[in-house]
């Protein structure tokens, strides 16, 4: 117990240096404290907190970019990491975000309940906090708190309309699932402590190096699957997919879709940093642990893409709808995050984990957009018409041309069709399943069969709303939320146009701190301790 | 096995855990089953104890701080939602909210 009067006496202050690189965060606390405070100044709220967390992200989202990559690496001991992964991801949650409040003005701001503002900007806020931090943990207590930061303000927000009954049963249902697996991944954590005596998981000393030199057990599987259990979760990775659609049909939309990119995100990115770390640590080498694990994330990834494709095929709620697909969608994501635990390329000269962390951050920044644009609209007509039933789409190509075009253009991409950005992310997906060989062809064909079965779902929306036909009113949706949707959509042509620089660009932020990426064997095996 | 030793505690926590697992998996009552998953972070804790113990660093015993924080946190969240439910159908079974589904 010689370590207590040193933890005693030389308390932490972190300067200058090791905050500047989480100011994005700062921001979002300041933005957080003052969304609290402004009821005190204003009548009426709502409106205003709406401006204020608006500001504060913004205010964040221009300090990723002053701020940039800090090249210092690791940040408070050891807890956090700025690297560049965690800067892109950054960056686009909070342009997400920035999307989420302004959907929030079009569809749900007039109904709010007066007074209710401070509370749900708060909890959004908070919520974004955390999924921010995820992508920065490099320590296990980190990653816990970081996970229910997340957590805790989305089960609220969940059920935050009191009064309406399924808003209230998603909530239930989300924060019963979300409690028991983050008490087993918090259970499997503790395995991890109790194996090796440190909470850090990059660095010397940490998990993954002695992960590497002790080779792997029983409890060390345990742990690594409670583990894949709480982030699964998040991710809603089939089997812990059940709380997706429940939620995404009673919560309010915009929180629908707020969960339904930013909590899966975070998930996967944050997944994606801890397998980094036991590949790398373990140098790419096709050790039997490496190789299980590559075959675990593959086999989920294609059972929850195939789950989540077929049962969205009898939905008649757009949302459920919507929810099935993105499930979908975490699944073409986690077959990817498989290959980062793969030993080399076919190729000798393709830096295939790279390679993976680009394709997913790519997939992530226009599935973004995709579904920002496909929530808003189903938001507006919502809001319109008081409808979520597809049924009740009919004849909106004539009732509203831009609406059923924008939810068109985005049901397209979230396909793969080519004149959207969602065609590049899919090719992305297959080239990169390919270059790696072997049974991954398996995940190729998966894959390729699943896009299949999901282009009769997404176009049977988009028939419903060209050919049934209907005598009901034209809509004209509120120019705000019009305005996100025609962006989304612009963005998603312009994605496909530019997927070169913007490609390039997902490459280069492609890299984790701590992880050796670029060199396979050569320095690695060098440095490690000898036997 | 007259001494206390690393596997005795590790034995608890599990066994508490376990309890928890399948008390939340059997139970239809919500407040027994938000109970059950305290049940199950309390067995991490002394998980958590234990190993900071026989590592002989503060790490675990710091870990179990904030997993008490969390673990009431989810609490406080649980019991809050528990009222409002109740009030709405006048039940605790949660049985009774399958409205959702498909």
């Amino acid at each position: 117990m010689n370590t207590l009067p040193v933890a005693i006496g030389l308390p932490y202050v972190p300067d200058w240096g090791q905050l500047r690189a989480f100011a994005p965060e700062l921001w979002l606390i300041a933005a957080i404290v003052a969304v609290l405070l402004t009821p005190f100044f204003v009548k009426k709220p709502n409106a205003a907190c709406g401006w204020v967390a608006l500001v504060g992200l913004l205010a964040a989202l221009v300090s990723v970019f002053v701020v940039g990559v800090d090249g210092t690496g690791e940040h408070f001991r050891g807890l956090m990491v700025a690297d560049p992964v965690s800067v892109f991801w950054k960056g686009l949650l909070l342009m997400f975000v920035i999307g989420i409040v302004l959907m929030w003005f079009s569809t749900t701001a007039p109904t709010m309940h007066q007074g209710d503002g401070p509370e749900f900007f708060t909890l959004l806020l908070g919520a974004t906090l955390g999924m921010s931090l995820m992508a920065s943990t490099s320590n296990l207590l980190m990653l816990v708190i970081a996970v229910e930061l997340a957590s805790l303000p989305s089960y609220v927000l969940a059920g935050f309309r009191k009064t309406h009954l399924a808003g209230a049963e998603a909530s239930l249902k989300y924060i019963l699932f979300g409690a028991a697996t983050s008490s087993i991944m918090v259970y499997g954590l503790s395995m991890l402590y109790g194996l090796y005596g440190t909470l850090q998981i990059d660095g010397p000393g940490g998990l993954a190096q002695q992960i590497a030199t002790s080779g792997g057990s029983a409890l060390l599987w345990m742990a690594i699957f409670s583990l894949i259990v709480g982030l699964g979760f998040k991710i809603s990775a089939v089997p812990f997919h059940f709380w997706c659609p429940d939620v995404f049909e009673g919560a309010s939309i915009e929180v629908s879709a707020f969960l339904s990119v930013a909590s899966k995100g975070a998930g996967l990115v944050l997944l994606m940093r801890v397998m980094m770390s036991f590949a790398s640590a373990q140098a790419y080498e096709s050790t039997p642990l490496l190789n299980h694990l590559a075959v675990l994330l593959g086999v989920l990834g294609a059972i929850t893409a195939t789950v989540g494709n077929t049962a969205a095929f009898v939905q008649r709620n757009i949302k459920r709808l919507l929810a099935y697909s993105s499930i979908a969608h975490a699944g073409y994501m986690l077959c990817i995050v498989s290959l980062l635990v793969r030993g080399p390329a076919v190729k000798a000269d393709l830096d295939l984990a790279s390679t993976a962390a680009q394709v997913v951050l790519f997939y992530l920044a226009v599935y973004l957009f995709m579904n920002l644009g496909a929530f808003t609209v189903a938001g507006l007509i919502e809001r319109e018409t008081g409808t979520e039933r597809i049924a009740d789409y009919a004849g909106m190509g004539r009732r509203s041309p831009l609406m059923a075009f924008c939810l068109s253009a985005c049901l397209f991409s979230l396909v793969g069709l080519p004149p959207f950005a969602g065609f590049v992310a899919k090719v992305n997906v297959f080239w990169a399943l390919m270059q790696n060989g072997s049974w991954w062809w398996w995940l190729v064909g998966v894959i390729g069969v699943n896009t299949v079965l999901s282009l009769y779902y997404y176009v049977r929306v988009i028939k419903v709303m060209y050919l049934d036909d209907s005598s009901s009113a034209p809509i004209w949706p509120h120019p705000l939320g019009a305005g996100v949707a025609v962006v989304c959509a612009a963005i998603l042509v312009f994605m496909l146009i530019a997927f070169g620089p913007i490609n390039r660009l997902a490459g280069h932020y492609s890299h984790f701190y701590g992880v050796d990426q670029t060199t396979f064997t050569a320095e690695f095996s060098s440095s490690q301790p000898p036997p | 096995m007259t001494e206390l030793a690393l596997q005795h505690y590790l034995g608890v926590g599990a066994i508490l855990f376990v309890i928890g697992l399948i008390g939340f998996m059997t139970r239809r009552n919500l407040i027994v089953m938000f109970l059950c998953t305290e049940l199950m972070f309390q067995g991490v804790a002394i998980n958590l104890i234990a190993f900071g113990r026989y590592h002989q660093n503060l790490a675990g015993q710091a870990f179990t701080v904030f997993v008490l924080v969390i673990a009431a946190a989810e609490a406080s969240l649980a019991l809050g939602l528990v009222v409002l439910l109740f009030r709405q159908k006048n039940t605790l079974d949660a049985d009774a909210w399958r409205e959702l589904r498909g």
